[in-house]
């Protein structure tokens, strides 16, 4: 720890002076990242990096160069990096402390100091056009909490202002030591190497929700994931030959022989991407499959090769979806780690044309939870990188939307048990995502728009799925085809920006307005319940009947039938009403689910209620008990004789096998 | 002698394995009546019950868990003491099983099972003791190394037959200590030795005489996994989602924990005449 605090102030110092930039003039490349070439993105941030792996001390040492563009009115006087290898850097940053115990599983109170990582910067330059550029100082800032040992943000002091529209380039020396793995980046045995987070990496400039212009560049929490500005990547790693190398981008070089070294160059190239990483491993193997005009690389331990079709087709199925129901993928290239055993801490994360995903030899074929994962990392290409949220701070814009997207491919390729369908036990994923929300012991602890990192109660419950299920909520009023054309539409308006909620309500208003439904006229109070509120929905129908009031001139009887609705929660919203009648007719009302008690009541001619359901298509997908939806007055029971009979069969053989020593 | 006259001999006791049938029943249907009981009060008036009619539905399921869970959870608590009181009246049964097993068809079922109740009960309570500290033997430590493993092996394809070899092992021990059972009862009620003297019969002959029976105590196991297997597939056939289907399935049912019954019995006579 001492060393490497040494070294850091050393190379921290921040000297000032005139020097040459660190790096050489970028030589072309001839592969292309971005389907057709196409500037896609503002390319506000933009890298070059020149890496060396040390893969014995599990450390890239190298020099970057950020071009960065200033997109505000204001004159930017310095720069705020995201240093979030820093993390894992001690016990006592931001992200850790007093998490020591349970971090990911791990217990970290006794980890040695060589399993500890850091990113540090030496020499910094910004380039003047002058034939000499200046050197910076440079310094850690604790921008949300006061722990002045976390080093996850750096702010770099600026020799000359940049000036609106204008931009600037910085040239840096750095280190980045990974940790043994903690959370995502890091190194395990067998030489895994995942360099996710590993760079000095500008934050980003924005107007905040009062319309004030200034950096959002939070310290790495917990809780937290990504948030950063679009641009073009140039990286080139200098690796052991033995090690496969892949990540985000296209392969301008693969393991080319360098002059006089014993290491080979490979040279990824990323284009309009939020961000960039990479893995290195001896132990994965590659296949290549490929996708309309996408290339896809899946990396994996030779282990996992019965795995390799059912991961590819997941990922293909994904492409070809997404395509369709939101919009073209405009990359050319897809990575797919399929980490190793011992890499697994890296997996289950999404990063620019790169994902991460979590596989096991002999996975049943009938539990798919693999090929879900891929498939919702795969989403995340569109929600986080081409729609680039703030993660941070809107987590809900990408999870919740990437599960709801998971969710509608896995059911497109797989039916109606999509994510289960074992031994008889059959689940979807719409259903599993649905009751992560409705089992929630607090399904009030947030509502899902709270800022990441203030979120309380069960993160994943309330972001991922609950979102999902709202989402879900708003195909169901207003239909497939609609939901897919506003989807289309917020996906051509935001992508490559930085969309945040009223984005996406725009987009909704305009299409509730476009295709009235049941809900277009509450569409404001349904968005802030759902999206603002905590509010939980429960409508149920609690009894039915009727009886006969006369007989007709014809011969026929008249009957009076009714119905009785409890709102037995706070969420309003209007819902269908479904009514099966005796003479085998079949009518919808509607109830606007404003009252907490609501009474139907019918006179009809030869016909008389059989039984009803409030909202039978389940367009209301965020009602907690879908089993008090409905009533008849002629139950069927054999399904309860039928899982009374398998208990019975069940205690049965317990008792037998319990007692086969007696 | 052989599986086929074993079984033979075991399906001339019908009676036999009926009357352990009917208690264990009659002790399940205790759980099967609540279960229809606390989904009839709480869904019973839904259509939701049509979703349950062909077999599992997990929107069903997770919507009344999540409603009426505390409804159920009592009955968890219900089976695990039902078991312990099976285990215990297991002990009597097959007291008074081998009595008739050992002794001749004439011999009194209820006398054998009262005098033998109590010999039977510690030999049993020795031996399920036995099984326990050596399946924790055997597993704990896999478990608790598992994670370790995760970190520092390459493959979980090790970790996987690490596991199946355990099983394998852990069932070979099940086995083992079955014949010891069956050896230990019978030279209780056969030859009126002492607890020790017949436990240390069990186990020595056991020892001997376990590769000898093990082709035939597999045959036992593989035809209980069969009639698992006819079950499982006749309960997701379509039919079984109608009214009538439902009660085919009971049937089935019903009748592959006899069937099992009468395995038991067949093993029993196949350990006690093959040694």
């Amino acid at each position: 720890m001492i060393d490497r605090l040494l070294i850091m102030l050393l190379l921290g110092a921040g000297f000032t002076g005139y020097t040459q930039s660190l790096l050489p003039e970028p030589e072309a490349y001839e592969c292309q990242p971005v389907l057709d070439d196409r500037t896609l993105s503002p390319r506000l941030a933009n890298y070059r990096f020149v890496l060396d792996l040390d893969h014995q001390t599990h450390l890239v040492e190298g020099s970057e160069m950020i071009t960065w563009s200033n997109p505000s009115p204001d004159t930017i006087r310095s720069l705020r990096l995201y240093m979030y290898l820093n993390a894992f850097s001690s016990p006592h940053t931001s992200y850790l402390r007093g998490n020591l115990r349970n971090v990911m599983g791990q217990d970290l109170t006794e980890r040695p100091d060589e399993d500890w990582g850091y990113v540090t910067i030496g020499r910094a330059y910004q380039e003047t056009g002058e034939s000499a550029n200046h050197e910076l100082t440079y310094r850690y800032i604790q921008p949300d909490d006061d722990n002045d040992q976390d080093s996850s943000v750096l702010e770099i002091l600026l020799a000359e202002p940049i000036l609106p529209g204008e931009s600037t380039k910085l040239s840096l020396d750095f280190i980045s030591k990974l940790p043994r793995t903690i959370a995502r980046s890091g190194w395990g045995e067998h030489g895994f190497h995942h360099f996710v987070h590993w760079y000095p990496k500008v934050g980003v400039y924005e107007k905040d929700d009062h319309g004030v212009w200034g950096w959002n560049c939070h310290q790495f929490f917990g809780r937290m994931e990504f948030y950063g500005d679009h641009g073009n990547y140039d990286v080139t790693i200098d690796a052991h030959p033995d090690y496969t190398i892949g990540g985000s981008g296209c392969i301008e070089l693969y393991q080319q022989p360098i002059k006089g070294s014993d290491k080979v160059r490979t040279r990824l190239i990323a284009h309009d991407v939020i961000d960039f990483a990479w893995v290195a491993s001896p132990l994965l193997t590659v296949t290549e499959d490929r996708w309309e005009h996408v290339e896809i690389r899946l990396l994996s331990p030779a282990s996992h090769a019965s795995l390799t079709s059912r991961i590819l087709g997941a990922a293909k199925h994904s492409l070809s979806y997404f395509a369709e129901h939101v919009g073209e993928y405009p990359y050319n290239t897809l990575t797919i780690l399929d980490p190793p055993l011992h890499g697994l801490r890296s997996g289950f994360m999404e990063y620019p044309t790169y994902i991460t995903g979590g596989a096991f030899y002999s996975f049943p074929k009938g539990i798919r939870s693999m090929e879900s994962l891929i498939v919702h990392e795969f989403a995340h290409q569109y929600f986080m990188q081409i729609l680039a949220n703030n993660e941070k701070e809107a987590p809900w814009l990408d999870e919740g939307f990437v599960t709801f997207y998971e969710d509608s491919v896995m059911e497109d390729l797989y039916g109606e048990n999509s994510l289960i369908d074992l031994f008889g036990y059959k689940v979807s994923n719409s259903s599993f995502t649905r009751n992560e929300y409705v089992s929630l012991k607090n399904k009030r602890s947030s509502p899902i728009t709270e800022v990441g990192y203030e979120v309380k109660g069960n993160f994943k419950g309330i972001i991922y799925s609950k979102t999902a299920t709202v989402i879900k909520t708003l195909k169901g009023y207003l239909g497939e085809g609609p939901f897919d054309e506003m989807m289309k539409t917020y996906y051509d308006r935001q992508k490559f920006t930085h969309p945040r909620k009223e984005d996406f309500i725009t987009v909704v208003n305009e299409y509730f307005a476009k295709y009235p439904n049941l809900l277009s006229p509450v569409i404001d109070d349904f968005l802030e319940q759902a999206l603002d509120g905590t509010q939980v929905c429960d409508y149920a129908m609690i009894n039915s009947g009727g009886y006969k009031i006369g007989s007709n001139a014809d011969g026929g009887d008249t009957y009076f039938s009714y119905l009785e609705m409890e709102r037995r929660e706070d969420f309003i919203a209007p819902v269908e009403v479904g009514i099966n009648w005796s003479d085998g007719s079949y009518t919808i009302e509607s109830w606007d689910g404003v009252d907490a008690m609501h009474v139907m009541k019918f006179r009809e001619k030869g016909k008389r209620i059989i039984s009803a359901s409030i909202d039978p298509d389940k367009k209301l997908y965020l009602d907690i008990d879908f089993n008090n939806n409905s009533f008849t007055t002629e139950p069927e029971r054999s399904g309860i004789m039928k899982y009374a009979a398998r208990s019975i069969f069940w205690v049965q053989n317990i008792m037998q096998s319990a007692s086969f020593l007696m | 002698m052989g599986v086929i006259t074993s079984l033979r001999k075991a399906w001339d006791r019908k009676r036999l394995i009926s009357l352990v049938y009917v208690i264990q029943l009659a002790l399940a249907l205790t759980i099967g009546l609540q279960v229809y009981q606390v989904f009839e009060a709480s869904i019973g008036d839904s259509l939701a019950l049509e979703g349950l009619k062909s077999g599992y539905a997990h929107t069903v399921i997770n919507d009344l868990l999540n409603i009426h869970g505390a409804s159920l959870s009592p009955l968890l608590g219900q089976v695990r003491w039902m078991v312990l009181l099976y285990m215990v009246i297991s002990v009597f049964l097959s007291a008074g099983i081998w009595y008739k097993i050992t002794r001749n068809r004439d011999a009194n079922f209820w006398i054998g099972a009262s005098i033998y109740f109590v010999r039977f009960l510690v030999v049993s309570v020795l031996l399920a003791l036995t099984f326990l500290v050596i399946s924790a033997l055997l597993w704990a430590p896999y478990l608790i190394k598992v994670q370790y493993w995760m970190e520092y092996w390459s493959s979980e394809e090790w970790i996987l037959w690490l596991g199946i070899i355990i099983a394998v092992i852990w069932f070979l021990v099940a086995g083992y200590l079955f014949v010891c059972s069956c050896l230990t009862k019978k030279s209780l009620v056969l030859d009126e030795r002492s607890m020790v003297k017949s436990l240390g019969y069990g186990l020595r002959t056991g020892t001997r005489a376990y590769i000898k029976l093990l082709p035939g105590l597999l045959l036992f196991a593989g035809l209980i996994i069969f009639l698992y297997v006819i079950a499982a597939c006749v309960n997701e056939m379509t039919l079984m989602s109608s009214s009538v289907g439902i009660f085919l399935a009971f049937l089935l049912q019903q009748g592959v924990v006899w069937l099992k019954l009468w395995l038991r019995i067949g093993s029993f006579e196949y350990v006690q005449e093959s040694v």
